[in-house]
């Protein structure tokens, strides 16, 4: 079986140049993306970055996410660059948990706010034990993405813009955990995203009335659609094209109808991860 | 009598005592009943001064030592995937899974490591859909060709037959010890070496003695498993089978194209042959593409193992790691989509109901079937 003939030589080269060629082909056809993956009824977006570069916005209900992530990361690329966690409900964190298993998570940003729950225990001891560097988001801050560049020096380009929330939350109990959330601005791509994970009314206004919130592209809608979110005066601030809601099967309504007219009204384009699966912009 | 036939003897007696016990539960009136009968019929038998009489009553003694060993054991009805070495085997799965992408690591780590947890269930379903489920797990069939690799290296450097034998034995074995050794694997690397000692001593058939043997050595320290493991009942039926049908096969066979197709052809047809009746009690489905799939999953095998055992030997140089697994992606992203795409006809498995009643009916058929066929010949060989 082992005696080296030609033929296992030739198949054996052919095969590693197929490899080779995969892996040039995987490195070289790198793109900005955004990605909103269909991880269920729960919140998970995933940018990716020419340079091997990964940027995961929270990791939906359960361990799915670490498949959806082996289909859009190359073969042998198992570093998450950055993970945001936008606030502790198990829809938008137990994924996190799978994905501690099968990736090394680098930098880790959240709130650090107080919730009681065994999968917020449970997640806190694993990010623990992954060894990631730990960021406390706070409005004003900047994750910029430094690209190499042969002529230039490396060009520097802010993508990450913080929005909410506005005060240090490491430590602090929330009467409702949404008030808590991690609001962001992604721009990639020549779009604007506004990445709400679920902030309700209250904080909408809050964002509004400071100011934080500008002309974007693509809306990430809040709380999956619920009747509690993305009330008109939002709308009327961000005016976006298009809006992604990230839904699955679930029992709580969402997305509400009323919600949907109100976009329609504002000629806002809806795609819906329930009815599309992954949704992409490149 | 020659000491091997004693303990093949034996080894009937005590696996009939375990089946017996397990089936009709255990009672010290039935056990006495069965002592006496065995050495009473010796008795008789020896005074007639008929040759028989010794063989008789080992295989009572060993009929009741079977029924008392299942009657007093207390162990787990289902005992987990213990490992001895727990350690060494969860270090390797991890490093697997810090270099593969998910899927491609949860079906490596099954396949060369024996730890089948990570695998999806989609994944599983596909290949149970298309008779090749038994890749995914460690099998006498990895093992043999981890076996195989290692005896052709020894030959490609120098050393006899002989010597090589033993060292692919001696390197199943320390393979075994490494991923671990749970059951399953355990299982396989005896499976394995059989299977490579019987195909080098020529016929094929005369290896159902030590195949009897390590079942018998696998039921003493476990009773259980003979009657509540389908793994373990999968495993012998198939080897079984391609002791007994894989000349028949290759005789059905023998006008198919390229040697490689024949061989896999017959090899899943022989394992089948003998092992449905039991996937039907038991899972109610029967896979209808199994023959043609096999024909492409199985030669993966070989490369897998190849640089599984690859990745193992050079585990503690980190750095050489990617070396052996990104190539086993690659072929691990294949088989995926191989299986993927054979599991999709709607025809692919057939739902037939769980039935025991084949498990009664064809048994006893397949054994007249067999006898004709030895018979007219056609168990033999077929000439080189």
């Amino acid at each position: 079986m082992l005696y080296l003939n030609k033929k296992i030589i030739i198949g054996v080269l052919l095969f590693l140049v197929i490899l080779i060629f995969w892996f040039v082909l995987e490195k070289e056809k790198q793109e900005a993306r955004v990605i909103f993956l269909d991880v269920g009824q729960g919140d998970s977006q995933l940018v990716l970055l020419p340079g091997d570069v990964q940027i995961l916005i929270d990791a939906g209900p359960g361990a799915n996410v670490s498949a959806k992530l082996g289909q859009y990361l190359p073969f042998y690329d198992k570093d998450i660059e950055l993970a945001v966690l936008t606030h502790p409900h198990a829809d938008h964190l137990r994924g996190f948990i799978s994905i501690f298993k099968n990736y090394r998570v680098k930098n880790f940003m959240f709130s650090g706010a107080n919730y009681d729950s065994r999968v917020y225990a449970d997640f806190m001891a694993a990010l623990e034990a992954e060894g990631s560097n730990i960021y406390l988001a706070r409005a004003g801050d900047l994750v910029s993405f430094v690209r190499h560049s042969m002529s230039d020096k490396n060009v520097q380009h802010p993508m990450l813009h913080i929005l909410a929330p506005a005060e240090n939350h490491l430590g602090v109990n929330f009467k409702s955990i949404h008030d808590s959330m991690v609001v962001s601005q992604l721009e990639l791509a020549d779009k604007k995203f506004l990445l709400m994970g679920d902030a309700e009314e209250d904080l909408e206004n809050q964002l509004i009335t400071s100011n934080a919130i500008g002309d974007v592209d693509v809306l990430k809608v809040g709380h999956h659609g619920s009747k509690t979110s993305t009330s008109a005066k939002l709308l009327q601030a961000a005016r976006p094209e298009e809006a992604i809601i990230q839904v699955g099967n679930n029992s709580y309504g969402h997305p509400y109808p009323a919600v949907l007219n109100r976009m329609a009204e504002f000629g806002v384009k809806i795609f819906r991860n329930d009815q599309l699966g992954d949704v992409i912009y490149r | 009598m020659r000491i091997s036939r004693v303990l093949v003897t034996f080894a009937a007696g005590f696996l009939a005592g375990v089946e017996a016990g397990s089936v009709f539960g255990f009672s010290w009136w039935l056990a006495a009943i069965l002592i006496l009968a065995g050495v009473s019929g010796g008795l008789f038998e020896l005074s007639g001064g008929s040759g028989r009489g010794f063989v008789v009553f080992v295989l009572a003694v060993g009929l009741f030592l079977g029924f008392l060993r299942v009657g007093t054991y207390h162990g787990a009805i289902a005992e987990a995937e213990k490992t001895f070495w727990t350690s060494a085997r969860g270090v390797l799965t991890v490093k697997v899974k810090n270099i593969l992408p998910v899927d491609e690591a949860a079906l490596f780590n099954a396949m060369v490591l024996g730890y089948e947890k990570d695998v999806s269930a989609k994944i599983k379903t596909d290949f149970n859909r298309t008779g090749t489920r038994h890749v995914v797990a460690i099998s006498g069939m990895n093992i043999s060709i981890v076996a195989m690799l290692i005896m052709s290296l020894g030959l490609s450097a120098g050393l006899w037959r002989r010597q090589s034998f033993w060292l692919a034995a001696a390197g199943v074995a320390a393979f075994v010890l490494l991923v671990g050794s749970p059951p399953s694997a355990l299982r396989a690397g005896i499976m394995g070496i059989i299977l490579l000692w019987a195909q080098n001593r020529g016929r094929l058939v005369q290896a159902w003695r030590p195949v009897m043997v390590a079942a018998f050595l696998m039921v003493v320290f476990n009773p259980t498993l003979l009657n509540g493991d389908i793994g373990f009942q999968l495993s012998f039926l198939a080897v079984l089978g391609i002791i007994y049908f894989k000349n028949f096969w290759a005789r059905m066979f023998g006008w198919l194209p390229l040697k490689l197709v024949r061989e896999l052809i017959t090899l899943s047809m022989a394992a089948q042959t003998t092992v449905w009746p039991v996937i039907l009690y038991n899972f109610g489905s029967l896979s209808v593409i199994s023959p043609v799939a096999n024909i492409f999953v199985v030669p993966v095998l070989t490369p897998i193992m190849f640089l599984g055992l690859g990745f193992v030997i050079t585990s503690p140089l980190s750095f050489l790691s990617p070396v052996f697994l990104w190539p086993a992606w690659l072929i691990l992203k294949i088989t995926i989509k191989l299986v993927e795409f054979f599991g999709s006809f709607g025809w692919a498995s057939a739902d037939l109901g769980k039935s025991g009643l084949m498990v009664f009916l064809f048994y006893p058929a397949l054994y007249l079937f067999w006898r004709y066929l030895e018979n007219k010949g056609w168990n033999d060989a077929l000439p080189q």
